[in-house]
């Protein structure tokens, strides 16, 4: 074969194994990743994982039994244990205040004491047994090779996960790849190629624990007797931190921008990201505006938006993630669904969230599910459209509303509105009526009537009323500590006092709330009100 | 006559490959290697680097040891002998590399055994056998797993006769998958925590239990529970049974009892733990009505009032044959509205016409009807009393879960002094006692736990939180310290039993 020849042939079979190097100085490592997988950041919450990438590529696998298909791409992730003599900072500590009073910081750094404890504490992938370990060698680092098997309850299909634990000085680097086991075959050579170039570098930069203020960590105070100057502060910091850490090693491709009140992370489209933070922006001044006198002095932290490529990195940068207050990133991706896309929802359902928590935490925590739900949803269904919000009906909520409205079995508004969380939750149909009630106030005919239009902000007002009294009335009487039974017969009626002490206090809080949102309308006007909401399905 | 002691040490007299080390199988199914181990009068003690834990013999299923070496002799005969190069085995008169020969071949064996169960947890190495009417995958020792696996047979049989089953073919023969503890259960299984077992119900069929070594009664129960699912399956393949009476007839049958001596199955007896929880909602008032029970898709009281129904109506001979042709209708009856599950070709029956057909088998034509069985009903449960420990234990236990301590310390008290031997009871026990101020009766309590399960990290790290008084470096705190540690030398380690935000801070200065 001639030389020329040859020579292409060699490219093109090695063409396909040329491969990136990935670099950490501070871990002091390197490490060939596979052709075609791109980096995908990592969460600021979990700094124990330091890299990660996925496969461009797709593979698919069939369930049998339902005849789903399902997608799947290949990932590499690396998670660092850190020795235990390096992580004696990483205590519980107990400092003063300048006011006397004390708090308690729980640092976290590397929580996990090795792979196999971050495994059986932290993998969802399904149920997952190791199917080979062996000590073995890559150059002078010695190495612990897993091979794992997700098979039972796996999600996405029966997974092969190889991984080696190099035990580095200070440092054990679990290198963790994951495909599915029919793609394994195929995958497997590449895999153990990159395994066996992982090299020790020297180090530089900072150190294995992060010095930790302890502001992002879990700190546990009296967050009722802070001033809003004192909780603004707070958040702030949080907010500080958040983004500090979100921009931190962002990887290629990815640019940070803050854009309105939101630090963007974009790793997607940059028209998608405008239409993303417009329809944000205008969904928190609308509640801004609508509900101005809840924690009007109370500061709404700016989350960070993190905009992935795609639904493989979104859902690559979510495995094995936690839900923190102090975590107010929001992830996203363009699903391509539009102004209905589900991803744009479930973003603006954490803004919500995080709006309600920040302006009042006891009004947040206290709101009836109708209320919640409702609001979220409506939320969810609001548009941008010419510098607009518009809400638009959520049409699969209206049609089974609509059906048990003609079988007779729909619940009136007073009904819902007095529905104890119980009574909620035995009927899916209940939920969708809270929605739909929602959006009538907000949208629909009782937007627009004079009896009605105020009627929502109404409510509010009167439950933020109603939750403290409650509050106020708990702690004089001391129902939160109460004095302890000596018999077991106290003891009975203590239990049964407080159970039903907690369904009268549910109770009243719906009834003295609807009551007072609804000061002054009488029979007549309820069934106007009602016959309306009832009109509306047609 | 034999002395016991020697003829165990002379069974392990040879002194292992350094390489080897200690061995240890417990009756309860662990095996434990790692500590160094010393044979004593009353069992094995075990080496920590905090202190030395004692298993008595009784405990004990086997040991292999490296410390143990050939004894002296002990008479005046074995003392000349031995001079010779003769020592007494197996009432011979044998050479003494005869006899070392003989027990290195047994020791090697059966350390070979041992370290076979302890491999046996890890799942790749478990176990398999196939019965009449099941495959079974396992990590349990072979002497746990074959007392189950004959339950379930007997289950099976007693079952499919009540009911009027077919044998499934060999391709419906059901997998048990039967792990060895419960971390190993949800770890392989792939359930979260809160899910004690689960069955597979769309192909390939699947049952995960766990053994719970400290409570195998629990393990007994769950495991009916589940397989009642599959049997429930086989009454008609391509229907799901709805949650009622799905959970609430797998509930009752998790109260039956295997007698292995006898070889005999019991059903229909009171699931204790169950009617305990039932007895709370009596005292809070909570009464649930039985038309709600039966017509709501889906509600966690199916497993609790759902059982104590069932209960009701198979035990009452009126009832008994019209609840079976109740379940009968819903999957193979006439005029029944069911409904695909969007599953596999399952269909199922929603809450609404689960109750038209309750109503029209149970002949109860109006509400008064209703009404009038739902009387009934109560009358008889609020009859019903736990009798046994196992329901004392489970009354107790379920006293503490509710914020009940009073109830709670009554129950558990008299639990133990019939002679529980769970030590979650003890150990749950202790913890109403230090909840309530008892921190001396606490202490007591935990040591009890211990002694029943010595192995139990857990208990140790408590008992060392308990004994904690005043400044915890304090040295009148050493023994809690060390205990604390021992805790952490068996592998018990919570980062949130070091946070104890009530207890006097470390500076002494009595702020807290």
């Amino acid at each position: 074969m001639p030389r020329l020849s040859l020579a292409l042939l060699a490219f093109a079979l090695l063409g396909p194994l040329a491969r990136a190097d990935h670099k950490d100085a501070r871990l002091g490592y390197q490490i060939q990743t596979p052709k075609n997988w791109s980096e995908v950041p990592t969460s600021v919450e979990e700094r124990w994982v330091v890299a990660k990438c996925t496969s461009d590529k797709s593979y698919f696998w069939t369930d049998k039994s339902t005849g789903w298909t399902n997608e799947h791409k290949p990932d590499m992730t690396t998670i660092a244990f850190v020795a235990e003599a390096v992580k004696e900072r990483a205590k519980v500590e107990q400092r003063e205040k300048k006011d006397g009073t004390k708090e308690v910081l729980i640092v976290y750094d590397s929580p996990y004491k090795d792979y196999e404890d971050y495994m059986k504490r932290r993998y969802s992938g399904g149920g997952w047994f190791v199917d080979k370990k062996e000590e073995s060698k890559a150059g002078d680092v010695p190495v612990t090779c897993f091979e794992i098997k997700v098979e039972k309850l796996s999600y996405d299909g029966p997974k092969h996960i190889l991984t080696w634990v190099y035990h580095l000085q200070d440092v054990d680097l679990a290198v963790q790849f994951e495909c599915l086991e029919s793609a394994w075959p195929k995958l497997q050579a590449d895999m153990k190629r990159c395994l066996k170039s992982f090299k020790g570098i020297e180090r530089s930069g900072e150190g294995l624990v992060q010095a930790s203020t302890g502001e992002s960590n879990f700190v546990a105070f009296d967050w009722d007797k802070l001033t809003p100057d004192e909780r603004t502060a707070h958040k702030k910091k949080i907010e500080k931190l958040a983004q500090e850490r979100a921009q931190k090693d962002l990887p290629d491709g990815w640019s940070a921008k803050q854009m309105g009140r939101f630090l963007v992370l974009n790793h997607g489209d940059d028209k998608f990201a405008k239409k993303m933070v417009e329809r944000s922006e205008a969904v928190l001044k609308w509640l801004d505006t609508t509900f101005d006198f809840l924690g009007d002095k109370e500061y709404v932290r700016a989350p960070v938006l993190r905009i992935c490529k795609d639904s493989a990195e979104y859902n690559a940068f979510f495995k094995s993630s936690d839900w923190s207050w102090n975590n107010i990133e929001v992830v996203t991706y363009d699903d391509n669904g539009g102004s209905t896309s589900y991803s744009i929802k479930n973003v603006i359902s954490r803004l919500v969230d995080i709006w309600f928590q920040d302006r009042d935490r006891d009004l947040a925590l206290g709101m009836p599910m109708w209320l919640r739900n409702g609001l979220s949803d409506l939320m969810e269904q609001a548009n941008l459209d010419k510098g607009k919000l518009e809400f638009r009906t959520n049409y699969w909520i209206k049609d089974d509303v609509r059906e048990v409205v003609r079988d007779g079995k729909a619940l009136s508004p007073r009904q819902i509105m007095t529905m104890d969380a119980e009574s909620f939750w035995k009927e899916w149909v209940n939920f969708q009526q809270g929605d739909a009630l929602v959006a009538f106030l907000v949208t629909g005919p009782a937007g627009k009537s004079k009896l009605s239009k105020e009627f929502l902000p109404n409510y509010m007002k009167a439950l933020k009323g109603v939750l403290a009294e409650v509050k106020a009335e708990d702690e004089k009487n001391g129902t939160l500590s109460n004095k302890p039974p000596s018999t077991e017969e106290e003891e009975d009626a203590q239990l049964k006092n407080q159970r039903d002490g907690i369904k009268k206090n549910q109770k009243r809080i719906l009834d003295q709330t609807l009551e007072r949102a609804s000061a002054g309308w009488s029979g007549d006007d309820w069934k106007k009100f009602e016959d309306l909401y009832l009109k509306t399905f047609g | 006559m034999k002395h016991p002691i020697r003829t165990a040490a002379l069974l392990c007299a040879l002194a292992l490959p350094a390489a080897a080390g200690d061995i240890l199988s417990l009756k309860d199914g662990r095996v434990i290697e790692g500590p160094k181990m010393t044979r004593t009068q009353k069992g094995i003690e075990l080496a920590y680097e905090h202190g030395t834990i004692l298993i008595p013999t009784e405990m004990i299923l086997d040991a292999v040891l490296d410390s143990d070496s050939a004894l002296p002799p002990a008479t005046d005969e074995e003392r000349e002998m031995s001079t010779k190069g003769m020592v007494r085995f197996e009432g011979k008169w044998v050479r003494t590399s005869q006899r070392d020969e003989i027990l290195k071949k047994r020791l090697d064996a059966r350390r070979a055994d041992l370290e076979q169960m302890a491999a046996r947890k890890e799942w790749r190495n478990r176990g398999q056998q196939d019965t009449q009417h099941f495959h079974f995958e396992y990590t349990v020792p072979d002497p746990i797993f074959e007392g189950y696996r004959d339950l379930m047979e007997a289950y099976y049989t007693d079952f499919a006769k009540t009911w009027k089953l077919k044998s499934p073919g060999r391709d419906d023969r059901l997998n048990v998958s039967f792990h060895g503890d419960e971390e190993t259960f949800h770890q392989v299984s792939g359930v979260g925590f809160g899910v004690l077992g689960y069955f597979r119900f769309v192909k390939p069929w699947d049952l995960n239990v766990f053994y719970e070594r400290m409570d195998p009664n629990f393990t007994t129960e769950v495991m009916f529970h589940e397989a009642n699912h599959y049997l429930q399956k086989l009454i008609e393949l391509d229907f799901a049974v709805p949650h009622f009476p799905g959970e609430s007839l797998a509930e009752y049958y998790g109260a039956s009892h295997w007698d292995p001596e006898k070889k005999k199955l019991s059903t229909g007896l009171i699931l204790e733990g169950r009617l305990c929880e039932v007895q709370e909602d009596i005292v809070k008032g909570d009464f649930e009505p039985l038309d709600e029970l039966v017509r709501t898709d889906r509600d966690y009281k199916h497993y609790t009032w759902g059982w104590s129904l069932v209960y009701f109506l198979m035990n009452d001979p009126r009832y008994q044959p019209k609840f079976q042709k109740f379940v009968f209708t819903l999957a193979r009856g006439k005029g029944v509205l069911r409904e695909p599950m969007g599953i596999a070709n399952l269909q199922t029956v929603k809450g609404e016409e689960v109750f038209r057909i309750f109503r029209e088998e149970l002949g109860l034509k109006d509400v008064a009807a209703v009404k009038n069985l739902e009387r009934e009903w109560y009358a008889y449960i609020q009859k019903l009393a736990p009798t046994s420990v196992s329901g004392l234990e489970q009354a107790g236990l379920s006293a503490a879960g509710n914020n009940r301590p009073l109830r709670a310390t009554r129950l558990l008290k008299e639990a133990i002094e019939k002679g529980s031997r769970n030590p979650l009871v003890h150990a749950r026990y202790a913890e109403v006692l230090a909840g309530k101020g008892r921190r001396l009766d606490a202490v007591e309590a935990w040591k009890k736990a211990i002694e029943i399960d010595p192995l139990n990290g857990k208990f140790y790290s408590s008992l060392g939180h308990t004994l904690l008084y005043g400044k915890k470096d304090a040295p009148s705190n050493a023994e809690a310290n060390r205990m604390i540690a021992l805790g952490k030398d068996l592998g018990y380690d919570s980062p949130w039993i070091e946070l104890d935000l009530e207890k006097s801070d470390e500076k002494g200065d009595g702020k807290n």
